[in-house]
């Protein structure tokens, strides 16, 4: 029977591409001007960020070359693959367990900050309840849908950031830039570890490996889409050091939201940017969180065959949210983030290199 | 080509040889009908029965058997029996079938054919002489235009289709018909260009008609329900239309069209979200005006979704965002007025859901009174007696003014159905509420097909080259190109350089 080309579940590089960068952008952009401004002087972050971005576009090339390898094998087949089961299980269960972390971490910090900043009055775990079931029903539907999604919001996320950016130039003052280059190495070091953590979306090119149709393309896509991601945190970054300086980057605690503070929109129709700039990025939020919920299902799915995807949601969806539970306040998410961080780092950052270094010696063809 | 569907072993018994015997079968099986009519001859020493319903026939079309019969009757006996020599005779001026069961002849009867039996034989002839009184061609009534042609469908799906053809002089116009139904059979016709649209769309659609299973097709509106992808959707996903011109741009977008009888509409579909905003006559316009106003309309919908909710997250939750002169006009006009922002939209938006009702069932003479009436009471009096605040009647007025702006009936209808659920959110939580309700209309739309297309077609999955014609409408020599997401056979639509 003949088929309209895409209707079928794949998806292509270009979605590939919107996915990876919307899956980047998360929560991690509220606080990454303050993660950077800790540890360095100065406009001197830029170098940490494009550092670690460049090295970031590294691995994504290098996770693209997995999928390259194994066109139409998920994650879990990529990996044992390349190495034997005993390590690929583990290994997987713990991809599996750091995408439940890290949707858990997000659904907490988008209720913390709508409390902060939308609702005061409302309690985060009604916030946060509320948001998980949202992300639950576009997982029930298809996951071909899911990715697509992102194609919608990306668009309207990266106007929304780069009017941030636009509106603010008024108030900019590049005096802030200085002293350059001040920064020890070891500033720079420590930055670069506290933006990985923006970084962590970018293994959701593995997760979806099975549905990539031009596997050959793959690579270029997850680097693009990242490239976006790293255009979008420098002008973030540069534009809260112009604005606040550094030191008052420092002593914010969603410096990027902040930003929205300062602007006034020509009309007299709104006078706070930031809570309609939240309201939008709320989107992008959700996008990251339906990935990440559904890059734990594509692990459990690899894993238990036989079981339906809605039962998997079900049990998955309440762990969730009681660890989403767990941290007390704000610090305790802080806390919970850097610890995202490290394992991300680990995990996401470091495992790749050897697994490709491998897949090479073992000469593993496509 | 024509498809039985429902096609069961028939057992209905044959004519048989006695004219006499097989009148009396007719009879028995129609009852006593007031508009069977039975004409009795006697040619050549053989009686011969013409039967017809009455206001079912074409009075022309009967006339012209009437004239052959008179016209065999003087005429010199001819070798040929007189059956075979009327038939011939008949043949050449409609189109004739011979039938020998009694269930065809009725059938026939009932669908405005003129039977003609005689004695000693035990076969008949059924004449084509549908007619009857049908409604002249006008103009279209409920989606009016500026500029365009100002005709539109009338419930004869013959005439209907020859519209299409007029505009489309194509011989790859493809029409295929269905005859849906178990006690009102109706031909439905499905209509697309063969070389252009995309074959397993076609496929899909023969599929769901043919699997068709319901008592009469009143109205294309209950094939459109046995046929859509998900009835639980608020967003239609076929579109109605009464204007043979959009019609014919659909087809020749690739996409198709099923065009019931008996009904003033045809169905189009694959659709996508953004039909919403595309109207026909942007096409006939020059191209700055159509771009401009799809503008307006894709504004509009932003509009008649999100205003009174997005009023109500900003008076009852974010006070903070409004700037602080018009925060004072705000309250200053709610002063006094006892219901929260919430209760206050729900109230004035139900109001004027009631009044859109009330001016669509009052009959044209005193349908004015409503506009009165509301006018009055909403505009004047709620606000007078401190019941509503002057700047909600200014959201929900401003509302109702841009759900009007949507070319597409069915569209407007779902926006108003989704604007209570955007006031409910935004009434419980917000800013985050309706950003919530947000996402899941978008989740709800990327997941919509229809007849297996995505319905969020040019926007995800992402086709830039259909953006050209998204909320714009650039110049005609811009988009030489089908609909990608349609995934056209042949995708240009005029070869020839300029």
């Amino acid at each position: 029977m003949s088929k309209v080309k895409y209707t079928d579940r794949s998806i292509s590089a270009k979605e590939l591409m919107y996915a990876v960068a919307s899956m980047v952008i998360g929560v991690g952009i509220f606080n990454l001007p303050r993660y950077i401004t800790t540890v360095t002087n100065g406009i001197d972050g830029v170098i940490s960020i494009l550092v670690m971005g460049g090295i970031v576009l590294g691995i994504v090339w290098i996770m693209g070359q997995f999928v390259r390898m194994f066109p139409g094998k998920g994650i879990y087949e990529i990996l044992l693959g390349i190495i034997p089961k005993p390590l690929a299980l583990p290994l997987i269960i713990i991809y599996g367990a750091f995408f439940a972390l890290l949707a858990a971490y997000e659904i907490r910090a988008i209720a913390e900050i709508t409390k902060k900043y939308l609702l005061p009055n409302t309690s985060s775990d009604s916030l946060s309840l509320l948001f998980l079931l949202v992300t639950l029903y576009a997982l029930f539907g298809s996951r071909t849908a899911l990715i697509r999604i992102n194609s919608m919001f990306l668009p309207v996320v990266l106007i929304v950031s780069l009017l941030l950016v636009v509106l603010n130039i008024r108030i900019m003052h590049f005096d802030n830039f200085y002293p350059l280059l001040t920064t020890d190495l070891q500033g720079y070091g420590s930055g670069m570890i506290n933006i990985f953590f923006s970084f962590t979306g970018i293994s959701i090119i593995l997760s979806y490996s099975y549905l990539v149709n031009e596997p050959d393309k793959a690579s270029s896509a997850a680097v693009k889409g990242v490239f976006i991601s790293i255009i979008i945190y420098t002008l973030v970054f540069v534009s809260c050091v112009a604005v606040f300086s550094n030191l008052g980057t420092d002593f914010l605690e969603n410096p990027t939201i902040e930003l929205g503070k300062e602007i006034e929109l020509p009309g007299g129709f709104f006078e706070r940017f930031e809570s309609v700039y939240f309201t939008i990025w709320i989107m992008t939020i959700f996008n990251t969180t339906s990935m990440s919920i559904d890059s734990s299902l594509v692990v459990l799915e690899s894993l238990f065959k036989k079981v339906k995807k809605e039962t998997l949601i079900v049990i998955l969806s309440p762990i969730i949210f009681f660890v989403s539970m767990v941290p007390i306040g704000m610090e305790g998410l802080e806390a919970m983030g850097t610890f995202i961080g490290r394992l991300s780092l680990a995990l996401i950052a470091i495992v790749p290199v050897p697994l490709y270094i491998i897949a090479k010696i073992r000469g593993v063809k496509s | 080509m024509k498809k039985e569907v429902n096609s069961q072993i028939d057992h209905s018994p044959l004519l048989s040889n006695s004219l006499s015997s097989n009148l009396e079968g007719i009879q028995t099986t129609l009852g006593p009908t007031p508009d069977l009519k039975m004409l009795q001859y006697e040619i050549r020493n053989t009686s011969l029965t013409i039967l017809y319903m009455a206001d079912l026939v074409d009075s022309d079309k009967l006339q012209n058997i009437l004239k052959s019969i008179k016209y065999i009757r003087y005429a010199p006996p001819v070798e040929s029996s007189l059956f075979e020599q009327m038939y011939s005779d008949i043949y050449l001026t409609a189109q004739t079938a011979k039938v020998t069961k009694m269930n065809d002849v009725i059938n026939h009867l009932l669908n405005g054919k003129t039977i003609i039996l005689m004695d000693s034989i035990n076969e008949g002839f059924s004449v084509d002489t549908y007619g009857g009184k049908v409604r002249a061609i006008e103009e279209p009534q409920t989606e009016s235009l500026i500029r365009g042609p100002k005709v539109s469908f009338t419930e004869e799906i013959g005439v209907n289709i020859a519209m299409i053809r007029k505009q489309i002089t194509d011989e790859n116009l493809k029409i295929e018909t269905f005859v849906i139904g178990e006690r009102g059979k109706k031909k439905v016709a499905l209509l697309y260009i063969g070389d252009v649209i995309n074959p397993a769309i076609v496929e899909e659609a023969r599929h769901r008609l043919q699997h068709i299973s319901i008592d009469a097709p009143i109205d294309s509106g209950i094939i459109e329900q046995s046929i859509e992808d998900n009835f639980l959707s608020p967003f239609p996903q076929f579109i109605s239309t009464e204007r043979p011109d959009k019609v014919a741009l659909s087809l020749l977008q690739g996409r198709l069209a099923i065009i019931p009888d008996q009904t003033a509409n045809a169905l189009i579909a694959p659709i996508s979200i953004l039909d919403t905003v595309q109207a026909p006559e942007d096409y006939y316009e020059r191209w700055h005006i159509g771009s401009l106003l799809r503008m307006l309309r894709a504004f509009a919908v932003f509009i008649s979704l999100f205003l009174p909710s997005f009023y109500i997250a900003l008076v009852s939750f974010h006070q903070g965002l409004i700037p602080s002169r018009l925060a004072f006009s705000i309250a200053a006009s709610r002063e006094g007025v006892p219901f929260p922002a919430f209760v206050e939209a729900l109230m004035m938006a139900i109001t004027m859901e009631l009044l859109r009702e009330a001016g669509l069932r009052l009959p044209k003479p005193i349908g004015q009174t409503i506009g009165i009436v509301g006018g009055i009471v909403i505009g004047e009096a709620a606000v007078q007696a401190g019941i509503v605040s002057t700047v909600m009647v200014i959201v929900i007025a401003i509302t109702a003014i841009a759900s009007f702006t949507l070319p597409v009936y069915s569209m407007g209808v779902t926006y108003r159905i989704l604007l209570f659920s955007f006031i409910f959110a935004a009434g419980m939580m917000g800013l985050y509420g309706i950003s919530l309700a947000f996402i899941v209309l978008v989740v709800h739309i990327v997941n919509l097909t229809s007849l297996g297309i995505p319905y969020a077609a040019p926007l995800a999955p992402i086709f830039i080259n259909d953006w050209k014609e998204l909320f714009l409408r650039l110049p005609i020599s811009f988009i030489k190109k089908r609909p990608v997401f349609l995934d056209t056979v042949d995708e240009v639509r005029s070869e020839k350089e300029e």
